[in-house]
């Protein structure tokens, strides 16, 4: 690709201090190790995991609502870590984020109006009338109706409260929109919907979104290029199409045969994960999915020498020992 | 067969603010011993209002309509007084629900949940007690039986507390299993293995269960037959088979259109579009038709249920007649 990319990500790192009682010493959770990611104007980038893989903290970083530990992240070429002032103000206009649970992010007293009006007055973009206008402009965009303006969140049905959540990040003409699990907390039959939407605007804005999920076949919809995240590691990145079609990361195999398909007829995993995630809270010389992997090449180097994500194809990378080849059949 | 639990004509009403939601409305249903039926549907649906009544676990803002009528082994449920209510519970029937940490007690061990569970149902000294903990912890696929005795729930990771909570609902050897969203607060490869090891239990210990869920994914997965809620009623009834290759309710078909699925050519799904009605204000006549895409006429008028084929009905006048002009 030749476009400058609009986010580059580069080897961050992000620990957090666990207290495991007054008379303990402190001991120190990874959440996100080395991570590096580019995202290219106009794309979808979706980066999935399960609980615990780190991803929310990652997105939290773009974001800037956690600041990383090591590492750097470059928004159109400058260091966001050292923005500062009128130019980290006019940075956060072109990054918003989108939170799962609108009830848990929208302001129960205020009503749904105010909550999109209230970034356009925080960032002197409009006011009066013209507030007005734009925020009736914003919720017919979204596929609201303004007559919604006066209600408050809790008289709005789950889409609704999401398309509010929605609007209230566009109102600041965003560039780059963080989606962190946005369509987990809404029925089956009005997730499809908010994802219609979401590609719309997508559409008509030129937006470049971070899709944050652990749904696997919604990001399949959604996603141009995804990165798997396991104990806060990228374990694999690729194109969508091949990471669905081509898998070379154990763990992003187990991950896909564990999705339940609505078709009875569909064969039961035959890949299990055994057990549970194991974070480690020490410096690791293992496979981070070692303990787990259901990979009949696992051998003794796995225990011993930590693969390092690296190409395995056009445009895919894999942190895998044997992720030249697919997995023997 | 005989059923081993027989809901029939089962209402619930909740009182609100806004006037009584029948939250529950004329859901008749049965279970054959070792059978699994996944209830399906989406929030607000009457689902869990559905499992909760038939232990007699609603909140006291909740009435059941007299016509109701629950039969578990041929013993009428709603007639039961305390005591045999409470030999019931957790007893013949046994319940999981979604959030296992919510159910279990933080200051308790993994051990003295066990073993108190156990001595409710049987009259048996804590030695005793202990191996019988021991062996529905190895029951339930956890290694190291006599390590997890002394484990407290935040010790244990989100898979492992609901194989310890299931390890409790088998105590009293149910021939019944209430399962709520059991999967639900899981990361998908923990779901897989509790869904595997479901599959398992109910065979090898010949056990019943009912299955709640808004995934299809799962119910396609687990059960021999699927029940679709909307609205407080059950619309569509069929073997599993059956429901997945000729669904015959547009909200079955609308639901496995708006299913994200990894199988076949990645595309967008299809939503339905609006919202799941509130159980305050469900739509006159069919409680779908402000959703459907094929209503007509008729179905200002509520459909009953009508047989699709042997064993499988829906409540749609689609099954039995066709608007005029239409193909």
């Amino acid at each position: 690709m030749t476009e400058a990319p609009l986010l580059v990500i580069e080897h961050l790192a992000k620990a957090y201090r666990q207290s495991r009682g007054p008379l303990q010493r402190h001991t120190t959770l990874a959440a996100v190790t080395d991570v590096s990611l580019t995202i290219v104007r106009g794309e979808t980038l979706a980066l999935v995991g399960e609980s615990g893989a780190g991803k929310s903290t990652l997105a939290r970083c773009v974001v800037r609502l956690e600041d990383p530990d090591s590492g750097r992240i470059l928004y159109a070429g400058q260091e966001i870590g050292r923005l500062r002032g009128a130019a980290l103000r006019s940075w956060r206009r072109h990054v918003q984020i989108v939170f799962q649970d609108p009830h848990g992010s929208l302001n129960p007293r205020m009503r749904v109006g105010t909550a999109v009006r209230e970034p356009l007055e925080v960032h002197r973009i409009a006011r009066g009338p013209e507030a007005d206008a734009r925020v009736a402009e914003l919720f017919r965009e979204v596929g609201l109706d303004p007559d919604y303006r006066g209600c408050y969140p809790h008289e709005l049905s789950g889409g609704q409260r999401q398309r509010v959540g929605i609007a209230r990040a566009l109102a600041v003409g965003p560039e780059l929109l963080v989606l962190d699990e946005p369509v987990s907390a809404l029925d089956v039959s009005v997730q499809a919907q908010v994802l219609a939407l979401l590609r719309d605007l997508q559409q008509r804005r030129g937006l470049t979104y971070l899709f944050v999920a652990h749904d696997l076949a919604v990001v399949r919809q959604m996603a141009d290029r995804v990165a798997v995240m396991y104990l806060g590691r990228i374990v694999e990145e690729a194109p969508a199409e091949r990471l669905f079609a081509d898998p070379r990361h154990p763990y992003t195999r187990a991950l896909l045969a564990a999705v339940p398909t609505p078709d009875p007829n569909a064969p039961p995993p035959r890949l299990v994960l055994r057990d549970d995630p194991q974070p480690t809270t020490d410096a690791v010389s293992a496979c981070p999915l070692y303990p787990r992997c259901p990979d009949p090449r696992r051998t003794e180097r796995c225990r011993i020498d930590v693969p390092l994500l690296r190409k395995v194809g056009p445009e895919q990378r894999a942190a895998c020992h044997f992720a030249d080849e697919p997995p023997p059949a | 067969m005989t059923p081993l639990l027989e809901i029939e004509h089962l209402s619930v009403g909740f009182a609100t603010r806004a006037g009584t939601a029948r939250a529950v409305d004329d859901v008749s249903l049965a279970i054959a011993p070792g059978e699994t039926v996944a209830l399906v549907g989406e929030s607000g649906c009457g689902k869990t209002a559905t499992a909760l009544s038939l232990l007699r676990l609603l909140p006291a803002s909740a009435t059941l309509d007299p016509a109701s009528r629950i039969r578990f082994d041929g013993r009428d449920v709603l007639a039961l007084d305390r005591e045999e209510l409470r030999r019931l519970r957790g007893g013949a029937i046994g319940m999981v629900f979604q959030e296992p940490a919510a159910s279990l007690n933080p200051v308790l061990s993994i051990g003295a949940h066990l073993v108190e569970t156990i001595q409710a149902h049987d009259d048996v000294g804590s030695t005793a007690a202990r191996t019988r903990a021991r062996e529905l912890l190895a029951t339930v696929g956890l290694r190291d039986p006599e390590r997890l005795l002394a484990r407290y729930p935040h010790e244990l990771s989100g898979g492992m507390q609901q194989r310890a909570y299931l390890a409790m609902a088998l105590a009293g050897q149910p021939r019944l299993l209430i399962a709520d969203e059991p999967t639900t607060a899981l990361d998908v490869t923990t779901q897989a293995q509790i869904l595997a090891l479901l599959v398992d239990l109910t065979g090898r210990l010949g056990m019943a269960m009912l299955l709640i869920t808004h995934n299809l994914g799962i119910a396609a997965a687990v059960a021999d037959r699927v029940a679709v809620m909307y609205a407080g009623r059950i619309v569509e009834l069929a073997p599993r088979a059956a429901l997945f290759a000729r669904p015959a309710h547009p909200y079955t078909r609308g639901l496995l259109q708006a299913a994200p699925r990894l199988d076949g050519p990645a595309r967008p799904t299809a939503a339905i579009p609006g919202a799941v009605p509130s159980a305050t204000a469900w739509p006159d006549g069919c409680r779908f038709r402000p959703r459907c895409g094929h209503a007509w006429e008729r179905c200002r008028t509520e459909p009953a249920p009508a047989d699709v084929a042997p064993d499988h009905t829906a409540r749609c006048w689609l099954v039995t007649e066709r608007p005029e002009g239409a193909a």
